[in-house]
């Protein structure tokens, strides 16, 4: 029995390849407490490039992945140069090339792992000799092409690889910190990229227990890259070219797609060296043969043999050392900052910020600032009582009250939150460096024009701070409110902010949190939490509002002045606009000159070119899907309806199906055009099919949707008078009949 | 074809239509609902659950196959010579064509490039702490990318 244990062993025992592959799995992934607790490491180790493939979104990982490295510093290229990423390739390749693939990438382990699985194996061809440069083309599009452009073209990282292939993320990073309970908010950010991400994940997997490294050979950039080092690295298979007869079983038995030992596909496993008969290949680190043929090397003595394998005990005890010492400092000694330095944002560490949060403002005393204020340079304490009625209890989770703060923004002023009492707040955390941040800023830079009133904004960028962010902001011209959380002290204490962005906080009119989440947001996302928030209106609501407050300028009354007023608001309508206003009002005061006014008003306007209302419209051509043109000064006369649609709104394909009914009764009185944004167009032809208003896309520009004070928040119905003069404009759903009693009035 | 591929390929068929399907229903509910969640803990956990079982069971299948030492004989079959293109044999004739002090010439090239690459590379790490480059890594790694793990 014995010996029959013994000899399963000897058949089944790792090898020291399989070893040195579980080993550097684990010195890469040395922060075991991270599987535990849902959190990453975020020790300054975290800088350095591990030479394997290993997603520093990991919770375990205690260092970077090259590779997202090079794409962040690619992505960063406008600011800083990527010179470290390019020193550490440099040195990485030279010392190893792709040995590393071989030898101590983490991917390459799960990859043989799962090919352990018996079942007909595709082995290697010409067709997946061919495959094998794939990687090449992921490596110049993904890696390369699209950080770059991103970076450089919209001051946006977008790790291209990363966001739309890597399985090591997906596996390493979103299923590990997933499976934590800790993260159950993360569930809130999945979607369409997920999806994609997990089935590609999935298929790798299969196609690895069918094809071996089927990632390593067709997909991986980062072997690509090692592999172009690889005549150039010390540590290599190298052929003892004396002995070699040239046999070519070597390459033959090897799994990769080698032409040769050592070429760019070579992962310098070490197989090759017992298959070879002739004793020709070792694997060196220069002159030191660390795997020696059966035969032994040339030039080989017994002195020799012993002083490698002593050299060898003694690597493996300092390895072992070394792995308890980074196991006992991650795991134990360091404490890993992530309280302080905005560790992660798990619930557990939100649990922790929140006692804290509820902790200081206990402290707060009635007459002043509370001591749990104090901390950040920016931010000063203020009497959470005082600025809000609301009895909940202090804190950042929904239902809560947001504890008073007061930040000095980068405009210079300051954002006091007690200041907007009744008032909807929305406080979005973000950062430069985190592109679905940057992404979705300018739906909240739209949003805040639209509700200005009533809505109080203000965008916090995180601690972590990589460029200068005032420069950052300089040409977007967003007036959002913007602040820097220099500790992490301030609004991402009171908000319980951390590592993962972007985050959103909603409050409601009485400063209770009615929404705080790590996610991405959309316009109609913006809108429903407004509509939560404030509680009292919804868009049909406020389109309506905003349709009989333009109609009860013309009808109510009395005095045109008063109407004038209402109707110009902000802007002067001009004298001859004043002039027509006040012949209408004789008008409807019986006065006689009826057809002084009917003159006045088929009259070109004067009126000052815009889209408020008494502007004039300025002059646009746009090209409809059905082939036609539709120039809007060739509609003078008549009243004309523009709708600002898009696909993924609902209400807007709602309001152009209303407002082709609405135009088809009204014959040729009113012109119509219905002017989807460029954005998310694709399918706005299906859209159009039945539908009689000309409907066309606005351009890459946007110009119409520009001209007409448009923004991703739709629909949005633009109507003219006879002169083009704007008499209506305003987000919200406009029903055929709500249409008719305007225009009647009108 | 063994036990465990084919339970591996139903395993990956059953977590791919999971979470097709769970990306299906939560959109359909994203559109009433903005705000809505497409994946939650709860419907990822139901309907991963078979696919989950399937992979164990395969998983359980392989170790017990490498305990009972059943292996997978295609997996050592060398591939046909005319794949190889008998480059090795190229390489021989050409090592043995050069004049050993060619051969010496390239080592001590080789050497000398090594060397500049060392060389370089080391300028371009103390160069990239300088100029903050390694601050931009340090700053990505320590927070976590969703967009980077396909969280979204």
């Amino acid at each position: 029995m014995e010996n029959k244990i013994s000899l399963w062993w000897k058949g089944h025992r790792p090898s020291k390849r399989r070893l040195i592959q579980l080993y550097s799995a684990l010195l890469y992934n040395a922060n075991l407490k991270g599987f535990v607790s849902g959190r990453i490491y975020t020790g300054n180790t975290k800088a350095l490039c591990v030479p394997g493939f290993n997603c520093y979104s990991c919770p375990g990982a205690v260092g970077a992945c090259p590779l997202g490295s090079l794409q962040a510093s690619l992505a960063a290229s406008g600011k800083h140069i990527g010179f470290y990423i390019v020193g550490i390739f440099l040195l990485y390749g030279l010392i190893a090339g792709r040995t590393i693939c071989g030898w101590v990438c983490p991917m390459g382990l799960i990859q043989e792992i799962l090919h352990k699985i018996p079942t007909y194996k595709l082995r290697k061809s010409r067709v997946t000799r061919v495959l094998s440069y794939l990687k090449y083309l992921i490596l110049a599009v993904f890696v390369f092409a699209i950080p770059l452009w991103y970076g450089l073209k919209h001051d946006m990282a977008v790790p291209g690889f990363c966001k739309y292939i890597c399985p090591a993320g997906t596996f390493e990073g979103a299923m590990a910190l997933l499976a934590n309970k800790n993260n159950s908010g993360f569930f809130g950010m999945l979607g369409i990229l997920f999806t994609r991400k997990f089935v590609i994940m999935l298929i790798i997997g299969l196609a690895c227990v069918f094809c071996y490294r089927s990632f390593c050979r067709f997909l991986c950039p980062l072997g690509a890259l090692y592999g172009m080092f690889n005549k150039l690295a010390v540590i290599g298979v190298k052929v003892d070219m004396d002995r070699c007869n040239g046999c070519g079983l070597c390459v033959r038995k090897c799994k990769m797609d080698v032409k040769r030992v050592g070429d760019h596909e070579c992962i310098h496993c070490g197989h090759c060296i017992d298959t070879c008969a002739q004793g020709a290949l070792s694997l060196k680190a220069g002159e030191f043969t660390l795997k020696a043929p059966a035969k032994g090397c040339a030039g080989d003595t017994e002195q020799t043999v012993e002083k490698r394998k002593k050299i060898e005990r003694t690597a493996w005890t300092v390895a072992i050392a070394v792995l308890v010492l980074a196991l006992l400092f991650y795991n134990v000694l360091s404490d890993s900052k992530d309280k302080k330095d905005a560790g992660s944002d798990t619930a557990a560490v939100q649990t922790a910020k929140r006692d804290e949060v509820k902790e200081q403002s206990s402290d707060i005393s009635p007459e002043g600032n509370g001591s749990g204020t104090e901390a950040g340079d920016d931010i000063t304490g203020g009497d959470p009582a005082s600025g809000y009625e609301s009895s909940a209890d202090i804190g950042y989770n929904v239902g809560e009250r947001l504890e008073d703060f007061s930040v000095k923004c980068l405009n210079g002023s300051t954002f006091t939150l007690s200041e907007y009492k009744g008032k909807v707040v929305f406080i979005n955390l973000w950062a430069t460096w985190c592109g679905p941040c940057v992404a979705e800023l300018p739906y909240f830079n739209d949003f805040l024009h639209e509700h200005a009133d009533d809505v109080a904004m203000l965008a916090c960028h995180s601690p972590s701070v990589s460029e200068d962010v005032e420069e950052f902001l300089e040409d977007k011209g967003w007036d959002i409110p913007f602040a820097i959380d220099e500790d992490g002290e301030g609004v991402f204490r009171v908000t319980g902010g951390s590592n993962t962005l972007p985050q959103t906080i909603v409050l409601n009119r009485k400063g209770e949190v009615i929404y705080n989440e790590i996610r991405s947001v959309t316009p109609e996302m913006l809108e429903k939490l407004y509509v939560q928030a404030a509680g009292d209106k919804t868009v049909n609501d406020r389109a309506d509002e905003a349709l009989n407050e333009a109609v009860d300028v013309d009808t109510e009354d009395e005095t045109v002045s008063d109407a004038a007023d209402l109707n110009a608001k902000d802007e002067a309508v001009n004298d001859k606009a004043d002039e027509a206003i006040e012949e209408a009002a004789d008008v409807d005061t019986e006065d006689e000159s009826v057809n002084e006014a009917a003159d006045a008003e088929t009259e070109d306007s004067f009126a000052p070119y815009g889209h408020d209302i008494g502007d004039r419209l300025p002059d646009f051509t746009a090209k409809c899907l059905d082939g036609s043109i539709f120039t809007l000064s060739d509609n003078t006369g008549k009243i004309t309806v523009i709708h600002l649609w898009a696909t993924y709104s609902k209400d807007s394909i709602e309001g152009l199906r209303e407002l082709d009914a609405f135009c088809r009764e009204q014959g040729d009185k009113v012109a119509a055009i219905a002017v989807h944004n460029h954005y998310g167009s694709g399918k706005a032809a299906e859209y159009a099919k039945d539908i009689d208003v000309p409907v066309a896309i606005d351009n890459g520009d946007e110009e119409i949707f520009r001209l007409t004070g448009g923004s991703m928040m739709l629909p949005r119905t633009v109507i003219l008078n006879e002169r083009g003069e704007v008499i209506y404009n305003s987000r919200g759903l406009l029903t055929g009949e709500q249409l008719e009693t305007f225009l009647m009035k009108k | 074809m063994s036990v465990q591929s084919i339970i591996c390929i139903l395993a990956v068929i059953l977590l791919t239509g999971a979470a097709i399907g769970i990306y299906g229903k939560g959109k359909a509910a994203k559109a009433e609902d903005p705000t809505a969640y497409i994946y939650t803990r709860e419907s990822a956990v139901s309907a991963a659950a078979p696919g989950i079982f399937m992979l164990i069971t395969g998983f359980g299948f392989s170790i017990a196959g490498a305990v009972m030492g059943i292996r997978d004989e295609n997996d050592d079959k060398s591939v046909p010579a005319d794949v190889c293109k008998d480059a090795m044999k190229r390489a021989v004739d050409a090592h043995n064509a050069k004049k050993p002090e060619e051969a010496a010439a390239r080592k001590g090239r080789m050497y000398k490039v090594r060397l500049g690459v060392l060389i370089a590379a080391l300028i371009c790490i103390i160069a990239g702490m300088v100029n903050g480059n390694m601050k931009d890594i340090l700053i990505k790694a320590i927070n976590i990318c969703t967009e980077c793990i396909g969280l979204g």
